[in-house]
C-alpha cells in the first residue's frame, strides 16, 4: 500500500509563466527548466479551454480543477487574481484541495508581504520554502 | 480584524496592514539609496521619529495623572524599561534578552527571537547584511535619547536554527 504523498508544487502567474516549482519526492522524471516552462504554459492553455467550453453560461466557470491519471492526480487551485497553484500528488490524495488552500495562505503571508518580491516574477523566498517543507514534505518513514 | 471593546485591544493594528505599509516603505527607500548602510540609516531615522512619539505617549497614558511620575535615572533602569515596557506597548510582548557586552563596557544588547515588525520579510541573498529591524533600533535610540542617554543603536540579524529571524539590537553609548 502506498501512502498519499505530495510530489510537487507549481505556481503559475496570471500569464501562465512558471514562477515557482518545488519537488517533494524523488519519484518524478527529471525535467529541465525549459520543459517545465513549456508544460506550465500548456497547463495554462488547457485551463483556459476548460473555462471556455463550460456548458453552463449563467456563471463563469473557474476552469480545470482536477486532472486524474492512473499514476498521479493534478489538482489546480485558481485565486481571484489569476495565480494558479498546482499540486501533483499520488492518485486519490484525500486532502489536496485543503493543502492548496493552506499553501495559498502561506503564500499570502510570506511571499506577498515580502518587500523584495516583485509580483509575477519567480519566487525566491527562504521563509516560503521552509514553511512549505513543514507540511508538504512526506515524513521520512513514509518514503 | 476583530474589533474589541477593550481599550487596550482597540489600540492594536492588524499586522497584515503593517506588513504592507512597511513593505512599501522599504521598496520606496530601496530605490532612493546607494547601499545597505544608507537604507538602514533611513529606516533608523523613521524609527527614531516613531520612538519620540511613543515615549511621550507611553508616559502620558501610564502616568499622565499620577502625582509622582517615575523618573528613570540609572541606565539599567532605562534599558529594562525599554526591554519590558516599550516592547510590550509596541509589540505586545517583551524582548527575549537584555545583555551587557563582554568586549566593550559601553555596549548593551537587546535580543528578540521573533521580531514582529519584520515577521514577513525574507532578505534576498544579495542584500544579506541588511536588517530591516533598523527601524526598531531607531525607536530604541530615540527612547534612550529622550531619557537622556545619548547612544548609537544598530540592528543585526543573528539567525539560529530555532529562530531564523532572531535579531539583536546593539546599543553603543556615547
Amino acid at each position: 500500500m502506498s501512502f498519499p504523498i505530495v510530489h510537487s508544487l507549481w505556481i503559475l502567474n496570471k500569464a501562465g509563466g512558471l514562477v515557482y516549482l518545488r519537488s517533494f519526492s524523488d519519484q518524478l522524471p527529471g525535467l529541465n527548466t525549459n520543459e517545465q516552462l513549456v508544460l506550465a504554459g500548456t497547463l495554462h492553455g488547457v485551463h483556459a479551454i476548460c473555462s471556455r467550453i463550460s456548458p453552463i453560461t449563467t456563471s463563469k466557470s473557474s476552469g480545470m480543477q482536477l486532472l486524474e491519471s492512473d499514476s498521479f492526480d493534478l489538482t489546480v487551485f485558481l485565486t481571484r487574481t489569476g495565480t494558479k497553484f498546482v499540486l501533483i500528488t499520488t492518485p486519490g490524495h484525500p486532502a489536496s484541495q485543503a493543502l492548496l488552500n493552506r499553501v495559498y495562505e502561506i503564500y499570502a503571508d510570506t511571499v506577498m508581504k515580502n518587500p523584495f518580491h516583485i509580483p509575477e516574477m519567480p519566487i525566491r523566498n527562504e521563509m516560503f520554502d521552509t514553511a512549505l517543507d513543514g507540511f508538504l514534505r512526506p515524513p521520512d518513514f513514509m518514503t | 480584524m476583530e474589533l474589541q471593546v477593550d481599550q487596550l485591544k482597540s489600540q492594536q493594528v492588524a499586522l497584515g496592514s503593517w506588513a504592507f505599509l512597511f513593505s512599501e516603505i522599504i521598496n520606496y527607500n530601496l530605490k532612493r539609496v546607494d547601499g545597505i548602510a544608507e537604507l538602514e540609516s533611513k529606516l533608523n531615522w523613521l524609527g527614531y521619529r516613531v520612538g519620540q512619539r511613543e515615549l511621550e505617549l507611553y508616559k502620558f497614558r501610564q502616568e499622565g495623572t499620577a502625582k509622582n511620575p517615575r523618573q528613570h535615572t540609572s541606565l539599567i533602569e532605562v534599558l529594562q524599561f525599554i526591554h519590558t515596557h516599550i516592547w510590550r506597548s509596541l509589540f505586545g510582548k517583551t524582548a527575549d534578552s537584555l545583555e551587557k557586552s563582554k568586549e566593550n563596557a559601553n555596549e548593551y544588547m537587546i535580543s528578540d527571537n521573533t521580531p514582529i515588525l519584520s515577521r514577513s520579510i525574507s532578505i534576498p541573498k544579495d542584500l544579506k547584511n541588511l536588517s530591516t529591524e533598523s527601524f526598531t533600533s531607531g525607536i530604541v535610540e530615540s527612547v534612550l535619547d529622550g531619557l537622556n542617554f545619548k547612544s548609537k543603536v544598530t540592528a543585526h540579524s543573528v539567525p539560529t536554527e530555532q529562530y531564523p529571524q532572531r535579531t539583536t539590537i546593539l546599543i553603543k553609548l556615547i
